[in-house]
């Protein structure tokens, strides 16, 4: 890739972290924070993004950013105060610009905002009537506005950019011409130009030259042919003992014979040079400009030659150097004379100036975060290596037990450190890849939003738990899932403001999204104070389709569980929004997947709760090793409910083959593993795990021994070898053999068809 | 040239810097004022360009300090950010910034200006 596009491509990612920072930011705002950190930071982040925006020609996004950070500029300043902002239209223009974001970066045109850019514009010149001056929402937004080119509808933006651009480019043409136009070539005599005489008056203050701003630089800004003559005048030099040679004393008189207007010359000296230093004269008659205005004492005429020496002294005199060279010149001039002075130039104001913002840099570096940008791949290589040395630790183990016992003790209390500190290890390669799950949530609240004016629906939607880290591979996985909850909750868990209201409810439904720890599981429930789960439409669908038979009677709880079953969707009309049939039965399959669960409880009239359940990493697992004959498994510990031997168990035969226990009262269907699995070797079945499916069923599997219990590295097997039916991936035990990582109801499904994994290949020493 | 840039927007520092670079400078980076003081003595550019809002130390802090230091009283400061106010740019000429130059920029306009101060 070409470095330009890598660049790109390194920009649009770190605008999704500032397209973060800037809503979470706007949305503490909104909430009544008054930290100005909050609107700096805000500040801050669509700033970077207008900045990086330009350098890559996203020229819309640069518009729309521009016409933004004006107005967050004004919160900035104070110009409008905080209570008076209008933080909802803020928080759709942040939403505006992930657009323009993701079209720049897709190459796709983008969708002109003219409605939020009028509401924009408006922050600022009335306080307080901003709010109300909110456009309509963009669905009501149709065409015939949309219709002006994106450019067009921001003034701002674009027009003031081009002007400076056009500037600096005009002062840079040809940099080198400017020498040339008063130093070799003689003026050219003023009347055979076409325009206008413009005698400019140039009276720098003292610092010019503090500011290292040669006078070459002041004219180069001008064009070279255009320049008739430069006069500079020395009478403001004040004697030799008091001269400061960082002061700059000369004022000069420029002779111009031009085209360009008044205000165009001001603009080339925009920044050098403060209007207040210089005077622009127009003479309109071209006849009158020709002479050079007349000569005080001590003024010097340049042109010719002369020029060319005095702009190789002024050069050299500008930045108020100290060099020799400078002493060399002194003939040249009286004004060179100067001795060299080293001395630290320091105005009072700008060191009382320099204080007040030290304290606030202060304070920002204890807010700034020190972190690194890792490639995730990189941390994966790490992780993969900690589960080697895991593995080969547990190699030095069984090794050492051969020893005799004076080495034995020694070599074991070192591999005892040696285990804990590599179990340490793997913690914290484990926290690296460790993330909070923000990074999902905050996605929500524009989802939230959108919908909300979609549909036409009040919602607030209230985030806890934000910082509960979990593994990095399963925060990518969570977007989906958590996705489709809160559109299910929006669309058909909460009503109308109206039904709210006819249900005695405030007119304002809630949604919560809460992330926490248990059980060495992340939890993230999505609850709404909806309509809950109509019952006698899902029971009655469900029956329609075949799923429940006619006089099969359910729970109330299992008609519930009927949301996640293929197909089903009782929403009256079908939107836009979800209910398309795909829905919480593809959230469920993707979460069970991952080795998670997801569950819901509903209360009539109340709400909705779901309740997603997943493992905090896919890349270890807690795992019970068993064996089978000649084969060793492991078990997700997840997944065991309990251990017993097979003997004190009475087994029953069902009349087709099945074999079935007893379990606390329940028939619980039995599982010989080796014979499902086709493990090699003698089997001598002596315990029964009762596992729990995904279903939440129980199942008992028979296997010959409880190896041990052990955290294990998940290597996949879809990567390294293919699918094998009744194993969700394989790991490397200590002894170096491959043990695959059985799942319990892949084993299960196995079980009914009778088809057999290739196992014995797959015992190639790892 | 050598030449000192600085900008806390890491994608915007390294175009900047594949600007000046491919145009035969030699290029220093900087995230931030106060980085740009510790580069800037270790670096002894010929000219710096730096942003204007940044963390830690701006742009103007940092054009402040390094006037206060007499190896940075003769090195030009362009001041390159997307901030174009009378306001701003009267404390960065305070401060003593030679140049300002309002972004986006426009990789030849840019080496236009810098190849002002070469001699």
């Amino acid at each position: 890739m070409d470095p330009l596009a890598e660049l790109k491509q390194t920009f649009f990612q770190e605008c999704e972290e500032l397209l973060g920072a800037l809503e979470l930011r706007l949305q503490a705002l909104d909430e009544g924070s008054t930290d100005p950190e909050d609107v700096n930071a805000a500040f801050r982040a669509i700033h970077s993004i207008k900045g990086g925006a330009g350098a890559f020609g996203c020229t819309e996004l640069v518009a729309f950013a521009h016409v933004f950070e004006a107005s967050l500029d004004h919160l900035r300043s104070g110009r409008v105060a905080l209570e008076d902002a209008p933080f909802a239209l803020f928080l759709r223009c942040s939403d505006a610009v992930a657009d323009l974001v993701s079209a720049a970066r897709n190459d796709e045109p983008a969708r002109p905002r003219p409605d939020l850019l009028a509401a924009l514009e408006q922050v600022g010149k009335a306080p307080g009537a901003a709010p109300a001056a909110a456009p309509p929402p963009p669905a009501a937004a149709p065409a015939p506005v949309a219709a002006p080119a994106p450019a067009a509808d921001a003034p701002l933006g674009v027009a003031a950019l081009g002007n400076l651009l056009a500037m600096v480019e005009a002062k840079t043409a040809s940099p080198s011409n400017v020498d040339a136009g008063w130093g070799d070539e003689p003026a050219k005599p003023a009347s055979t130009k076409p325009g206008r005489t413009i005698i400019l008056r140039i009276a720098p203050e003292s610092d010019l030259f503090r500011r290292v701003i040669e006078p070459r630089v002041v004219f180069a800004s001008l064009p070279a042919d255009d320049i008739v003559s430069i006069v500079c005048d020395l009478g403001q030099v004040p004697a030799l003992e008091t001269i400061d040679v960082s002061d700059c004393f000369m004022r000069f008189v420029v002779t111009m014979r031009t085209e360009l207007s008044v205000e165009d010359i001001c603009s080339r000296f925009d920044f050098t040079l403060a209007t207040e230093e210089f005077q622009i004269e127009v003479v309109e008659d071209a006849a009158a400009a020709a002479p050079a205005p007349a000569a005080t004492a001590g003024n010097a005429e340049v042109s010719g030659s002369v020029a060319a020496d005095l702009s190789a002294i002024l050069a050299k005199l500008g930045p108020a150097s100290p060099s020799s060279e400078a002493a060399e010149a002194a003939p040249a001039a009286p004004v060179a004379v100067a001795a060299p002075v080293t001395a630290v130039v320091e105005a009072p104001a700008a060191k009382a100036a320099a204080r007040a913002p030290a304290n606030d840099a202060a304070a920002a570096r204890q807010r700034t975060a020190v972190s690194v940008r890792v490639d995730l791949d990189r941390i994966d290589k790490l992780m993969n290596l900690v589960g080697e040395i895991v593995i080969t630790q547990s190699m030095l183990v069984e090794c050492v037990r051969s020893l005799p016992y004076d080495v034995y003790a020694k070599t074991a209390e070192g591999i005892l450190t040696l285990s804990r500190q590599t179990r340490e290890l793997q913690d914290h390669v484990m926290a690296v890849r460790a993330q909070p799950v923000k990074a999902v949530f905050q996605r929500m609240p524009r989802l939230v939003r959108e919908l909300a004016q979609t549909l036409g629906k009040e919602v607030r939607l209230v985030l806890e738990g934000e910082n509960t880290e979990v593994d990095k591979t399963i925060i990518e996985e969570l977007a989906d899932p958590l996705t489709h909850m809160i559109r299910n909750s929006m669309d058909h868990g909460l009503e109308t403001p109206e039904d709210r209201i006819a249900a005695g409810k405030s007119p304002e439904g809630t949604i919560k999204l809460i992330a926490e720890h248990r059980a060495g599981r992340i939890v993230i429930s999505v609850t709404d104070d909806g309509r809950g789960i109509g019952r006698d439409r899902l029971l009655a669908k469900a029956r329609s389709r075949g799923l429940v038979g006619a006089d099969e009677k359910l729970a109330p709880e299992e008609i519930d569980q009927l949301i996640f079953a293929a197909g089903l969707s009782t929403a009256e009309v079908i939107s836009d929004v979800s209910g398309r049939g795909v829905g919480m039965d593809v959230v469920r399959r993707n979460v069970e997947s991952l080795g998670g669960r997801i569950s819901v409880d509903s209360e009539p009239g109340r709400g909705c709760k779901f309740t997603l359940a997943l493992p905090l990493t896919l890349a270890v697992l807690e795992g019970m090793v068993i064996r089978c004959g000649a084969d060793r498994y492991v078990i997700p510990i997840a997944s065991v409910i309990e251990t017993q031997h097979l003997a004190s168990t009475p087994i029953e035969h069902l009349t087709f083959g099945q074999e079935v226990l007893r379990w606390r009262g329940e028939i619980t269907p039995l599982h010989r593993l080796g014979a499902v699995m086709g493990s090699s070797g003698t089997r001598n079945e002596n315990i029964i795990i009762i596992a729990e499916t995904e279903r939440g069923d129980n199942v008992g599997i028979a296997v010959d021994e409880i190896v041990g219990q052990q955290q294990v590295v998940v290597k996949s097997l879809e990567g390294n070898y293919g699918t094998v039916h009744g194993a969700s991936a394989a790991t490397i035990l200590g002894d170096g053999l491959v043990a695959l990582i059985l799942d319990v109801d892949s084993m299960l499904r196995l079980a009914a068809t009778g088809e057999r994994p290739p196992a014995t290949e797959l015992k190639l020493a790892g | 040239m050598r030449i000192l840039a600085i900008d806390d927007t890491k994608t915007l520092l390294s175009l900047l810097s594949l600007t000046l670079r491919n145009a035969g400078h030699e290029v220093a980076e900087a995230e931030n004022g106060e980085d740009g003081l510790v580069k800037f003595d270790q670096f002894r550019p010929d000219l710096v360009i730096t942003d204007l809002n940044m963390p830690l130390m701006d742009g103007i802090e940092f054009t402040r300090a390094c006037r206060a230091r007499p190896a940075g009283q003769n090195t030009p400061i362009i001041v390159l950010t997307t901030e174009n106010g009378a306001e701003i740019k009267a404390e960065g000429r305070r401060a003593g910034a030679s140049a300002w130059m309002v972004k986006p920029f426009e990789p030849n306009t840019l080496l236009g200006l810098v190849a002002r101060y070469q001699n």
